[in-house]
């Protein structure tokens, strides 16, 4: 900062419409873009946007990048960049069409922990969950309305809330999100685990029974302990 | 319209069949016509129980394709007005019932009956999972024990998300808990689960309690339903649970040995 620069360089967050392709045909394509130029010709007019392809993954192999930039800017838009390439071939095939390679959309569906606002909403199950029944919860948090009972199994990628017994097992940060908590009522499970971490309970302990209690790692050690 | 009650457990050996004779036995006596039907394809024992083996000649499986009317498999029962029983086949096995069939032969039923018992086969296969589908209640039969215990938290599992009802998003099956072969004196060794650790865990209605019995045994081998023998603990325990089924609010006996004790007393059997 002490010379004087003719330029200056600051980060800026903008909002970009997105192009979700679901078809890797240019053909099909262009008849998509120019129907919907049609609906809001104004709204696209010189309009800078982002090509999204995570609804292509593969298929995108064979994508020719350059006709597309060609076909965006003839409806009238500027495509920018291109985000949730896979693979090295598909991003220097981006890359030589004079695209940027936007990141976000790789590392996105690997969270390694989820933002709170980019989480599903929680599950709720109300009543118990009995001997024999798994209960998933891709992404957000598990809330069971009853007991886990001995044999049932419950997972999520997020916290577990149990308003009555853990007795049989229970899975939280299912994705490696090592700040998963398990709460019950009473803690008497046969298997806890949070993130990759479990600990089989063979004798359960009787001064967590009967009392609120929590389930948490800590220094990648399980710890079971009352409220 | 009848009401389809389903008797089941999961584990074999608690008293389903034994429930089945005395429920269906005293729904009749209540005024109620009623007809048990018995869904252990293969295994077939209802009809000992009810003490009309002698007269089984068509069965359930029979009826099911075709070989049979229902009015020539169902057995009138000769000591209660409005008691019949539909016999299973015993040299079948249980893959010989479909959902079609067994839906035809209820929806028949139901024409002329008020209520249908089904008694379930052990264990979650075919067989049972047939015997609870089209159930509007189910009685799940327990041990005071763990594993007759877990067995019956995984059939009420099953009745949850693998029944007609279910399947249409209709209300649950109405679920009730009958805990039989209790030994008050053994609970308070500490030999036994209690009634109160069984409802922790299952955390249903219970619908009573049926003491441990010489009385079972020798109703099954003379094939009269122990319901009949108004003597007997076991007796009055499931005339108490039949008529909590049918909504008369009664007090829980057998449950402990000072009260067990007591009642004798009071009324000097």
């Amino acid at each position: 900062m002490t010379k004087s620069s003719a330029i200056d360089v600051r980060g800026g967050l903008f909002t970009l419409p997105v192009l979700r392709l679901l078809s890797a045909d240019l053909d099909e394509l262009r008849d998509g873009l120019q129907g919907k130029c049609k609906e809001a010709p104004a709204f696209f007019a010189n309009a800078p946007v982002v090509i999204e392809l995570a609804a292509l993954a593969d298929k995108a192999d064979q994508l020719d990048f350059v006709a597309l930039k060609a076909l965006v800017r003839d409806a009238g838009m500027i495509p920018v960049g291109v985000r949730d390439a896979l693979g090295d071939l598909q991003k220097s095939r981006i890359a030589d069409a004079g695209l940027a390679v936007m990141s976000g959309g790789e590392s996105r569906s690997r969270p390694k922990s989820p933002e709170i606002s980019s989480r599903p909403p929680a599950r709720v199950i109300h009543g118990s969950v009995r001997s024999g029944q798994h209960v998933q919860v891709d992404g957000g948090d598990l809330i069971v309305l009853g007991t886990v009972n001995q044999g049932a199994e419950v997972v999520a990628d997020g916290h577990i809330h149990i308003y009555g017994n853990l007795r049989g097992r229970a899975r939280a940060g299912a994705r490696g999100d090592g700040d998963a908590c398990i709460f019950a009522l009473s803690l008497e499970p046969e298997v806890v685990a949070i993130g990759d971490e479990y600990l089989v309970v063979e004798t359960p302990n009787a001064a967590l029974k009967g009392r609120a209690g929590r389930v948490r790692l800590a220094d990648g050690c399980l710890m079971l302990e009352p409220l | 319209m009848a009401k389809i009650v389903v008797i089941t457990s999961g584990k074999g050996g608690v008293g389903k069949t034994t429930t089945s004779a005395a429920f269906a036995t005293g729904l009749a006596q209540a005024g109620f016509k009623t007809v048990v039907i018995d869904f252990d394809v293969g295994l077939r024992n209802l009809d000992l129980v009810m003490g009309c083996e002698r007269r089984v000649v068509y069965d359930f499986v029979n009826v099911i394709n075709g070989e049979a009317k229902l009015n020539q498999a169902l057995i009138k029962d000769k000591r209660v007005n409005g008691l019949a029983v539909l016999p299973a086949s015993q040299t079948r096995d249980k893959d010989a019932l479909n959902k079609e069939g067994v839906r035809k032969v209820l929806d028949e039923l139901a024409e002329s009956f008020d209520y249908i018992v089904c008694d379930s086969p052990a264990g979650i296969e075919v067989g049972a999972q047939m015997a609870m589908y089209f159930a509007d209640a189910a009685i799940v039969v327990t041990n005071p024990e763990v594993s007759s215990v877990r067995d019956s938290d995984r059939m009420l599992g099953i009745l949850a998300s693998k029944s007609r009802r279910a399947e249409n998003n209709e209300d649950p099956i109405e679920e009730h808990l009958l805990l039989t072969r209790y030994s008050a004196a053994r609970v308070d060794k500490g030999e036994m689960l209690s009634v109160d650790d069984v409802l922790d865990i299952l955390n249903i209605d219970l619908l009573g309690v049926i003491p441990e019995s010489q009385a079972v045994l020798n109703a099954s081998n003379s094939g009269t339903p122990v319901i009949l023998d108004e003597d007997s603990d076991a007796g009055q325990a499931y005339h108490d649970m039949v008529a909590r089924f049918l909504g008369e609010e009664r007090e829980h006996r057998f449950l402990t040995t000072e009260k067990k004790g007591l009642l004798r007393r009071l009324f000097g059997s």
